[in-house]
């Protein structure tokens, strides 16, 4: 009567590692970045190292290579869990992860020698979009394959923000890189002028909100319960959210072009939506922070959990900051600062990453048959060394950021401008040199979490880890939640 | 009724798929359709035209260093940056920059009307090696551009694809760009767009202009 | 812009605010309790406990 399957966590494991290696990588590439601004020096004359040439790879690196293979591999452990079932289409799966790692790099390879698009976190040129839109079809496919056949009839709501985030991502990616080529290396984008800022902006604010923000939160509402022992604060609450920002988000893409020949009625939208936005944003940070409540005890034990609580905490500051920064005023001052750095680095340092982190810290035990971590002393540390260099990073900048706005504008009582453009790099210099500091401490972070991967994979790389059976429970009379029926 | 439809949603993969697409497209639809009908109304700005030959070789060239990444070509309609960089910019001045180069961080300043600021060889000095005239810039140097010739066959090409996209390039045009290209490094190119940003459409009236936008932030 | 667009837009987000707290009340109905309690505690299932869980049974 009861057969019993495994789940397949093959792709899973690929994935968990690609993405340390490419934290490693991308989170080097920006160390090096932040020096090249505080010393240009290390520009070195080196065409494919210039500041302007090399940033690309950082941005890349960090959201599609570090924080894609870790969504798209946890993607595929949750939906298992979550569906009572086995991935489908193995193969496609496999391809999914070795598409992916080709596709990042190609893209850091070719984005350096000039192949570029120059469309914000959309550089990599038309093949290899391409390329992106065949993988990104395929994982799609195999997600909803999985969820086709899962034994639960509710979908657990990380698939929704999952399946949010695929489908969001693909429709994005596509109509922001349609083009016409030249050759090889070079496009032109069918849109120009003001349209193509709204597209690009329209693209490049949703791949926040859909990659770094929704695909972030289907692993929150998975792993968040998990670490902290408890069911989710409010499931019912998690619906109302989920439908609330995955429609609200996409009309706030034009606050990253306030004050620009963008007609005014588009701007006053995006402003507008930015601050609905604020609601489905902190409660969906509620929501997780919640489901800590009496487990708080667990924090002291855990330091996957600190890293979620932390990460919640971020996610809630980052938010209702990106919101302050979309009023016009507000704008006015921060837009074209460091401050839009600070601010994308509390998101992506804060929150993404220190989900990211907590996530694969409370999954590679069980992906990889042990029952903890090698190191709870690494993790802790990694934890000290990760908060600090983004308190560093982001306090620096913060700084920077206000620094420049406010000398940008100042102006004698007789009208002229206070400061030349430069005066206001020269004030700042200092505060490049920490950020770089900032920076170094994380990456330092990201080696700790490495070698402890690399310990807790003993098994894994001996291959004798035995799989994770999973039952295939009968159909109970009045179950809840109901079973589908039973298929073939 | 309307509850179990909802239930429907949340227990078939497919329905919710379906919905989710909706309504993540709505707010795009709705913000990007009318500029696109729009888009077929802004006229260029007077002067505006499509980029010559050696000047649209040049913002490839801006475009393929990542010049974008630190330096924006939109000038705000804010007092203190009119007073910065001159006339704010708009829309119809851009009409023919595939992709636009707006930017979104001035690590250095705005160059949306930079061209005549600066002489052609102050221009060359600071690319080869920026410290050598601003000692406290951190802006890498370009000293590799120098070193590249123009190829007037691939000009050709990308002209042809901008006229297939709709700039109003005339066989002439195509047809008498490598001659203009001929003998020219990249660098030169790069010089040649920099030095007309700003200049062949900075819109007139620009004493009344900036004072109606002065109400935003403009006082310290 | 058309005038026609004011009435539309107004519809438009009346619509979507009746859809909005149509949500919310299909969320808070208390037939709904009892699933979505199981489904507030489905990520804490254990893979092994699960698996041993089952084997007792004949």
């Amino acid at each position: 009567m009861t057969a019993i399957e495994t789940y397949d966590d093959r792709v899973v494991r690929l994935f968990l590692f690609a993405s340390a290696v490419w934290g490693i990588i991308g989170m080097l590439v920006g160390m090096y970045l932040a020096a090249e601004l505080a010393w240009p020096f290390w520009n070195l004359d080196v065409p494919f190292l210039a500041f302007s040439k090399l940033r690309p790879d950082h941005t890349f690196g960090v959201i599609f290579a570090f924080g894609g293979s870790a969504l798209i591999g946890t993607c595929f452990y949750v939906v298992q869990r979550t569906g009572h079932t086995r991935l489908a289409l193995p193969r496609l799966a496999e391809f999914t992860f070795w598409g992916w790692q080709l596709i990042c790099v190609l893209a850091m390879v070719t984005m350096p020698l000039g192949m570029t698009q120059s469309k914000e976190y959309a550089e990599p040129e038309w093949f290899v979009d391409i390329l992106i839109a065949v993988v990104w079809v395929s994982f799609g496919a195999v997600f909803f394959a999985t969820l086709a056949r899962r034994r639960i009839r509710h979908i657990y709501v990380a698939n929704w923000y999952y399946s949010a985030f695929i489908i969001a991502v693909g429709l994005l990616h596509i109509i922001n890189n349609i083009a016409i080529p030249v050759s090889m290396t070079k496009s032109y984008p069918i849109y120009s002028g003001a349209v193509d800022a709204m597209v690009q902006w329209w693209y490049g604010h949703n791949a926040v909100a859909f990659f770094l923000t929704a695909g972030f939160l289907g692993m929150m509402y998975y792993f968040v319960p998990r670490q902290a022992q408890q069911p989710l604060w409010s499931y019912r609450f998690s619906i109302v959210n989920f439908w609330a920002l995955i429609s609200t988000y996409m009309w706030a893409g034009s606050h990253h072009l306030m004050y620009t020949a963008l007609p005014d009625w588009v701007q006053s939208v995006g402003m507008a939506f930015s601050l609905v936005l604020l609601m489905p944003s902190l409660g969906s940070a509620a929501n997780g922070l919640f489901t800590f409540n009496g487990s708080w005890h667990r924090l002291k034990e855990d330091p996957a959990a600190k890293f979620m609580v932390l990460a919640l905490v971020f996610y809630a500051a980052a938010t209702f900051e990106g919101s302050l920064m979309a009023v016009k005023t507000v704008n006015s001052l921060s837009h074209y600062t460091d401050w839009t750095i600070a601010h994308v680095h509390s998101g992506s340092l804060g929150w993404v990453a220190m989900i990211t982190i907590g996530s694969l810290y409370a999954m590679a035990p069980r992906a990889l048959g042990r029952p903890a971590m090698y190191s709870r002393k690494g993790m802790e540390l990694h934890f000290w060394l990760h908060l600090t260099g983004t308190l560093f990073y982001v306090i620096a900048m913060w700084t920077a950021g206000v620094i420049e706005g406010t000398m940008w504008r100042a102006t004698n009582p007789d009208g002229a401008l206070t400061h030349s453009f430069l005066d206001s790099l020269i004030a700042i210099k200092p505060l490049y040199m920490v950020r770089w500091f900032g920076g170094v401490l994380i990456w330092l972070g990201m080696w700790v979490m490495a070698w402890n991967l690399w310990y807790t994979a003993a098994d894994a790389r001996k291959p004798i880890i035995s799989p994770i059976p999973v039952p295939i429970p009968d159909p109970e009379p009045r179950q809840t939640p109901a079973p589908l029926p039973v298929q073939g | 009724m309307a509850y179990r439809h909802f239930e429907f949603i949340e227990k078939h993969a497919w329905a919710l798929g379906i919905l989710t697409a909706i309504m993540v497209s709505i707010g795009g639809l709705a913000e990007i359709t009318p500029l696109f009908i729009e888009s077929n109304r802004v006229q260029p700005a007077e002067g505006v035209k499509p980029y010559a030959p050696l000047r649209l070789a040049g913002r490839d060239v801006y475009v393929r260093e990542g010049c974008y990444v630190c330096h924006s070509q939109m000038i705000r309609a804010l007092r203190f940056e009119t007073e910065r960089y001159g006339h704010y910019s708009t829309a119809s001045e851009s009409v023919y920059d595939r992709p636009f180069q707006w930017g979104s961080k001035r690590t250095g300043p705005d160059l949306a009307r930079v061209g005549g600021k600066y002489s052609d060889p102050w221009q060359r000095l600071h690319l080869m090696d920026p410290r050598q005239v601003v000692p406290q810039s951190n802006m890498p140097g370009y000293p590799w551009l120098s070193l590249a010739l123009i190829d007037g066959k691939d000009i050709q090409k990308r002209m042809g694809v901008l006229r297939f996209l709709g700039d109003p390039y005339t066989d002439a045009d195509i047809k008498s760009a490598p001659k203009a290209v001929a003998g020219k490094t990249e660098m030169d190119a790069l010089i040649a767009y920099l030095q007309g940003l700003g200049i062949d459409n900075e819109p007139q009236k620009p004493a009344v202009a900036p004072a109606t936008a002065a109400t935003d932030g403009g006082a310290p | 812009m058309n005038p026609i667009w004011g009435p539309v837009a107004g519809g438009f987000i009346i619509a979507m605010m009746l859809v909005f707290i149509g949500i919310w009340v299909w969320a808070w109905l208390p037939r709904h309790q009892r699933a979505f309690n199981a489904l507030a505690s489905l990520p804490m299932e254990d893979d092994d406990a699960a698996a041993i869980a089952l084997d007792d049974k004949p």
